[in-house]
């Protein structure tokens, strides 16, 4: 064996690494060799000099930009805004759409000849919101909704029951918790059904615990109004920051995964994300803004391309998504939305770094 | 002290606290390999800084083995130092001026012994192994998962550190 032959072996040597037996023997007996081991142990321990005058020299604080653990904290002040459109109880969807959407609600026929009776529905200290109800379509005869009142959070839902020359009998369901904490909410359906007689054209005063009158007011109208319900104007173009995800139809493959049919969800401030909840899959957030962990998404008209795990997805929407082509899509399995709407599809909206409150699914 | 599987779980779901302490145990002397590579105590505190809140941020699913969760930790600072090296490049070299290994180690105006300026004047990524495995005594294991390379090359990539940093010790090439 040759020194040159030996010199990497006697830097393994230097490592505390064993070595084979003829370079051990050729460095044994080899001056040269042996000057080069000195020489790396004394480069060694000179570093280690160095190094020990350097840890004299504190550390700052840790300065973190966006701290994980911040997120967690948050989803437990609960959601954002919710809801409810259609409450079919067999499969129960939620939808959420954001606050602070325009109204510009279509024309309607005030008269008893309609077949929609179109509701809204505002807390004393709470925004107001549209609620559909048809009288001849058992689909669309229930809705509801949840969003924060003030500290609290306040969950209602509204049934059509039947009607009445001019009047029509509603089934109302409404809780409050002053505390805010969505996750401790009840589910809708534990709570007693309180029975009204209505006209459109008066107000109803529906008293909720803790929070005081709900304020019903209504109008007559002959179509269901699918826009009336999020507040928008007859235009599908979405504006620049806004995620629209119009009665979305997640596939997988050529597979439906879910069908939020008549759900949607409107993000439309820049940071906001859309969600959806599918029951025994996952949460999916989407955001125009990258999202860490979070893949990226092809948004062309209404429909939106990704793919997991290589598996190709797509959310087929009944309205243009974005006009960025870039969706950032965040796809957590194996939880789910802690609190009462925990074994429901679900689809909302909340702001970025909020995400939602969740909870591990246990398979 | 929890054992770094434990600490990598609390981390990973959000801990606060778990990543302060890990913060706390490592932040020193991580600097200490940074301001190696990037040649500045400033630099090593920004890149030391960006290489934790990267961490927190996103875990991109990696679940460091049982005993390499410092391995981890410099193998996410030594790529951070990289891009860290590139943006300075870029700059650098837009507005004209020197290469960025020239001023950094123009920059390093303290006393050195003669063995730390010769190691001044390594190629960063020389002066990053030999700092794990002289200073930090960063197994070969956990060196090939912080250089993603196989143990074999972490072998022959020491040798030519210490190969290089002896000849520029000396300034002449090593007798055989």
């Amino acid at each position: 064996m040759t020194c040159n032959e030996a010199a990497e072996l006697v830097s393994a040597l230097c490592d505390g690494e064993t070595i084979p037996r003829e370079a051990a023997e050729h460095i044994g007996v080899c001056k040269a060799c042996q000057a080069l081991l000195t020489e790396y142990l004394e480069i060694g321990a000179e570093l280690r000099r160095v190094a020990s005058l350097a840890e004299y020299e504190a550390v700052g604080p840790l300065s973190l930009k966006r701290k994980r653990g911040a997120i967690p904290a948050l989803w437990q002040k609960g959601w954002q805004t919710m809801r409810i459109p259609r409450f079919a109880f067999a499969t129960l969807v939620v939808g959420i759409v954001a606050l602070g959407l325009s109204l510009a609600l279509a024309k309607v026929h005030a008269h008893s000849e309609g077949n929609v009776v179109l509701l809204t529905v505002a807390a004393s200290d709470g925004p107001s919101h549209p609620c559909p109800l048809s009288t001849i379509d058992k689909k669309n005869s229930e809705c509801g909704r949840g969003e924060r009142v003030g500290s609290g959070y306040l969950s209602y839902s509204v049934r059509l029951l039947s009607k009445e020359d001019d009047r029509v009998r509603l089934g109302v369901r409404a809780e409050f918790h002053s505390h805010g904490e969505h996750g401790s909410s009840t589910d809708l359906k534990d709570v007693a059904e309180k029975q009204y007689s209505f006209e459109p054209g008066e107000t109803l005063q529906i008293e909720v615990a803790g929070l005081g009158p709900l304020n019903v007011t209504g109008e007559w109208m002959d179509y269901m109004p699918y826009f009336g319900q999020l507040y928008l104007e007859h235009n599908l173009e979405p504006a620049p920051d806004e995620l629209r995800i119009i009665s979305p139809v997640l596939l997988k493959s050529k597979t439906v995964v879910m069908d939020f049919w008549g759900s949607s969800v409107i993000a439309d401030q820049k940071d906001d994300l859309a969600w959806f909840y599918v029951p025994r899959d996952g949460l999916y957030e989407l955001s125009l803004s990258q999202l860490p962990e979070a893949i990226e998404g092809h948004a062309e008209n209404n429909r939106l391309s990704f793919t997991i795990n290589g598996a190709s997805y797509t959310l087929l929407t009944g309205a243009p998504i974005a006009r960025n082509e870039e969706v950032w899509i965040l796809y957590t399995p194996n939880v789910r939305p802690s609190g009462a709407w925990a074994s429901h599809a679900v689809i909302g909206t909340e702001m970025l770094g909020h995400l939602i409150p969740r909870s591990k699914v246990e398979n | 002290m929890p054992d770094d599987r434990e600490l990598w779980r609390r981390i990973t779901e959000g801990d606060e606290q778990a990543f302060e302490d890990f913060y706390s145990q490592t932040a020193l002397r991580l600097r200490a390999f940074l301001r190696q590579i990037v040649g500045s105590q400033e630099a090593a505190e920004d890149v030391a800084q960006e290489t934790y809140t990267k961490i927190w941020n996103r875990f991109n699913g990696d679940k460091p083995e049982a005993g390499q969760l410092r391995a981890y930790l410099y193998g996410a600072a030594r790529r951070q130092a990289v891009d860290w090296w590139r943006k300075q490049s870029s700059s650098r070299h837009v507005s004209g001026g020197d290469t960025v290994e020239e001023i950094a180690v123009a920059s390093q105006a303290e006393k050195r012994s003669v063995v730390e300026d010769a190691f001044q004047r390594l190629p960063a990524e020389q002066r990053a192994l030999l700092w794990l495995r002289e200073v930090e005594g960063q197994t070969y294991d956990e060196l090939a998962v912080i250089l993603d390379v196989p143990m074999g090359t972490v072998r022959s990539r020491l040798f030519a550190a210490r190969d290089a940093l002896r000849k520029i010790w000396h300034g002449e090439r090593r007798p055989v």
